[in-house]
Parts: structure tokens; C-alpha cells; sequence
């Protein structure tokens, strides 16, 4: 008698709980395993903003020379774990250039790690917003872009600013349902793609 | 060594030259010293970082807003102000009467499937039997089942006499939904690997198009960066945005109305020869 009461109460449970979870199936009731929710979709929107703060306080450790060597590789590391593969960086779009250049994002950290040796003093600002899209949804899982701003200014012995930009940073973001190295299984995980950058041009004045 | 080989080679070296001026890649002539100090800052974003139009679904939701402000009750006006902020500041006298009499069209109108309607014209540096030159090509965003990406609509003609082209489709590549917003950036991989699986069923009897992926396949056109991406959205009601963006520290910048055209004929050729050859 017990059993039954139990069962009954799980069943009473059951549709509340699938409706907790909210899986989404087609019209033909058929459970669809490469779509997320609206709620898991806006988890894992909060999840790159994160992912991208991350990623700009790896890149403070790896310029910062004050820091151990070991300290900064790891950052390195760290930061290429965050990315896809065969993420890459652009550089260039500089004083109205429209040339660019493309650097693989390894390449681009550890040119990052030399940049002490490039400048006499070095400003590096990084704004409280991490702007990040709708997803879209693809044939492989989801995409979006995130948007961060940076400030740069390098100064030179004399101590007059050598250079200085304030640049957009656009990032490609995938989600996708790819097998976990650690779990050895497949969940959904987000990985940051390709960089663009922009540069931001000061305000005109009005005179 | 000819006058416009010294030419050419002076202005290479001056281009790298500032390429590599960028933040993280400065040379500087002396460089012998360690910096005194690396500092790093975080500070709240400023105005024009909240205001701009970082992607084009903000643009999108933006021109869909008919609701009234405090300031402005007035639905009509209300909406009329803020089609007035999606303009890029533009002084051209004929880019200014067609403005006014979009912002007139459009009225209480909004966009019903902007998504669907949504083009791109891409500058390329390509080199094209070993010498360097830009191509143009036109790409529309596209929806199979319930997923996205962009294809290739057009090309601009190049001189190539071309081969039929390859049979083989590899359904599991595509270029990204939201390739536009950087700026088609890994386009050129792409094409390169193979351009094929890229190009829209619909354009793949427009002879620039075979041309195109001809000349890839015979290795005579090689794509290199795409420098530049303009987009044009089809409103339905008659009236065609050209789109682009535009970065400066302004209250008004990100994706921005640059022209707009009553008239597809006052669309690039290429587009079109698509929309004639997919209306048919």
C-alpha cells in the first residue's frame, strides 16, 4: 500500500518536474537534443559574460611583469582554454589603416607577455561591460557575439604617450554539445571564437 | 627597377610600418629598458558604450520600437525620432530627401522578418593569377529548418573562363549567422578550403558565380582578408537600408542607416541578378 502511495506521488510529481526542466521536444513530442531552452540559453549568455571577464583578467596577469614567470604561463594556458582551438586574434586597424592583421591567439598571449619589453610605462583599462547577443541558432548548436572596449596607453622614456587607442573587441562565441575532455562525455559548453578589433575614434569637438 | 615598383614597394613598407604601430606591437626605436610599471584599470563604461549599437539585433530592436517616449507621447513623432537617430550623420542633399521621405513611408511600420531580408556586400583582398586586387561579393542570411547562416548570392564579375563547377557539398560546414558582426572574418579560410558548400542553390546559375568558384577550384583566385562589410536590409514596405558601421565615441554609432533606396535598382548589380533569379 505504501508503494502504490508513493508511486502515485511520483506520478502527481512528474509533470511538474519535467516542466521544471523544461526540455524542449517538437511537435511530435519528439525530445530534441541539439535545442536549449530560453532558460538555458540565458544561463549560458551569463556564462560568457563571465567567461569573457576571465578572459581580460588573464590578460592583466599576462602583461603585468610584476608577476612570476610561471604565474603568466599559466595564464597563457588558462586563457587558450577559454578559446576554440583555432581561435584567431586581429591586430592593426590603427589611425583610420584599414589594414589588419591576423595572429593565431597563441601567438598573440605571448606577444602580449613581451610587451614590457615594447614600452617604458603601460596603461591597460578595461570597462565594466561585457556586452553579449542572442543566440542564434546554426546546423552545430548556437552562436553569438560578445563586445568588450579597451583602453591602451603606452608611454615612452620621456615619459610622453607613445601610442594610445581605445578599441572595440568583438568575439565570436560558439555553444555547441561537444564531448568534455574531463567527463568524458558530451555536454553543451561555450567557447570563445575569433577576435575582431576596432578602434573607436574620439569624439569631435564641437568647435 | 621600375619607377612603379620603387613606388609600390615605398608604400608596402609604409603600410606595414603601420600595421604594426598597433597597442600590443608598437616598435619603438629604443627599447632596451623594462617598463617602470604595467598598470591595469577598471572603470564604469562610458555613455557611448552603453548607447551603441554593438550588433545588428540591436539596430533591429531599436527600429521595431513604436512605443511613445516621456518625452515625445506622440507615437508617430516618438517613432520618427528615433528612426532620425539610426541615420548616420549625413550632410548629402539627396541622401538627406530620401531620409525624410523613408522616415515619412514608414510611419507606425515595423519590420516583420528583418532576419530574413538581410544582405551583404564583402570587400576582399584577393589575389587573382598572382596579382593582388578586391572582390566584391554578396551574401544573404538564410534559414534552413531552424538554422542560420550566410551564403553566397553574388559575385562581381572577374575574367576567368571557368570550369563546371564541383559536385561535392559538405553540409556540415557554414559561414556563421553572426559572421557580419566581425566583419566576415573567417570568410577567406573558408572560401579558400573549399567555396562550393557556401554558395546559395539559387545563385549557382549566375555565370559571375560559377566564375567564381571556378577560379577558386583552379587556384587562379586566392582570397586573402575581407576588408570591409556593408549590409542591406529589404524592408517589405517598398524601401532597402543600407547599413554599416560606424565607431566613434558618439551617442549614436555601432550599425547605422548609411543611404536608403526606394528602388532595387539602385542596389548593387549582383544583388539584383539574385533577387531576379530568386523571385523567378
Amino acid at each position: 500500500m505504501k508503494n502504490y502511495a508513493l508511486l502515485l506521488f511520483s506520478l502527481l510529481l512528474l509533470p511538474l518536474s519535467s516542466q521544471a526542466q523544461k526540455t524542449p521536444v517538437s511537435k511530435n513530442l519528439v525530445v530534441k537534443d541539439d535545442t536549449l531552452s530560453g532558460e538555458k540559453l540565458r544561463d549560458f549568455q551569463t556564462l560568457t559574460q563571465q567567461k569573457v571577464t576571465e578572459f581580460q583578467q588573464y590578460l592583466s596577469i599576462i602583461s603585468d611583469p610584476t608577476q612570476s614567470d610561471e604565474v603568466r604561463e599559466l595564464a597563457i594556458e588558462n586563457a587558450q582554454l577559454l578559446f576554440l582551438p583555432d581561435a584567431r586574434m586581429q591586430v592593426g586597424m590603427v589611425k583610420k589603416q584599414t589594414l589588419v592583421k591576423e595572429y593565431p591567439l597563441s601567438i598573440y598571449l605571448r606577444r602580449l607577455k613581451n610587451l614590457e619589453k615594447k614600452y617604458f610605462e603601460v596603461a591597460i583599462t578595461f570597462y565594466d561591460l561585457a556586452m553579449v547577443g542572442d543566440w542564434e541558432k546554426t546546423q552545430a548548436g548556437y552562436v553569438t557575439t560578445a563586445t568588450y572596449f579597451q583602453h591602451f596607453k603606452g608611454k615612452g622614456k620621456d615619459g610622453r604617450i607613445a601610442y594610445e587607442d581605445k578599441t572595440i573587441k568583438q568575439l565570436d562565441v560558439d555553444l555547441r554539445n561537444r564531448k568534455d575532455p574531463f567527463y568524458e562525455e558530451h555536454r553543451w559548453t561555450v567557447l570563445l571564437g575569433n577576435v575582431r578589433v576596432t578602434e573607436v575614434e574620439p569624439k569631435k569637438s564641437a568647435l | 627597377m621600375g619607377k612603379y615598383t620603387v613606388l609600390f614597394l615605398l608604400l608596402f613598407s609604409r603600410l606595414t610600418q603601420a600595421q604594426e604601430m598597433d597597442s600590443l606591437f608598437f616598435q619603438e626605436s629604443h627599447q632596451s629598458n623594462p617598463p617602470a610599471l604595467v598598470k591595469h584599470y577598471r572603470m564604469p563604461a562610458e555613455p557611448f558604450m552603453k548607447t551603441r549599437l554593438h550588433l545588428v539585433s540591436d539596430f533591429l530592436r531599436k527600429f521595431n520600437d513604436t512605443t511613445a517616449t516621456e518625452e515625445c507621447p506622440w507615437a508617430e513623432t516618438a517613432r520618427s525620432i528615433r528612426l532620425r537617430e539610426l541615420f548616420s550623420p549625413v550632410s548629402i542633399p539627396d541622401v538627406v530627401y530620401r531620409k525624410q521621405a523613408f522616415i515619412e513611408a514608414m510611419g507606425l511600420k515595423k519590420l516583420l522578418k528583418p532576419q530574413e531580408n538581410l544582405y551583404a556586400e564583402v570587400t576582399l583582398l584577393v589575389s587573382h593569377k598572382g596579382q593582388n586586387t578586391r572582390l566584391k561579393i554578396y551574401l544573404k542570411k538564410q534559414k534552413s529548418r531552424e538554422n542560420w547562416s550566410w551564403q553566397v548570392v553574388g559575385s562581381e564579375p572577374i575574367a576567368v573562363i571557368g570550369n563546371p563547377i564541383g559536385e561535392k557539398v559538405d553540409s556540415t560546414q557554414f559561414i556563421a549567422p553572426n559572421a557580419h558582426e566581425l566583419n566576415f572574418m573567417s570568410l577567406p579560410q573558408l572560401l579558400q578550403k573549399d567555396i562550393r558548400p557556401f554558395i546559395a542553390r539559387e545563385a549557382l546559375v549566375i555565370p559571375e558565380v560559377q566564375k567564381l568558384i571556378s577560379s577558386v577550384y583552379q587556384g587562379e583566385l586566392r582570397i586573402i582578408q575581407s576588408q570591409k562589410t556593408i549590409l542591406y536590409l529589404d524592408t517589405q514596405v517598398g524601401w532597402y537600408l543600407q547599413l554599416q558601421q560606424f565607431n566613434q565615441e558618439s551617442e549614436y554609432s555601432g550599425w547605422l542607416i548609411d543611404d536608403v533606396y526606394n528602388q532595387p535598382t539602385e542596389l548593387p548589380v549582383p544583388l539584383r541578378v539574385f533577387l531576379q533569379h530568386d523571385n523567378k
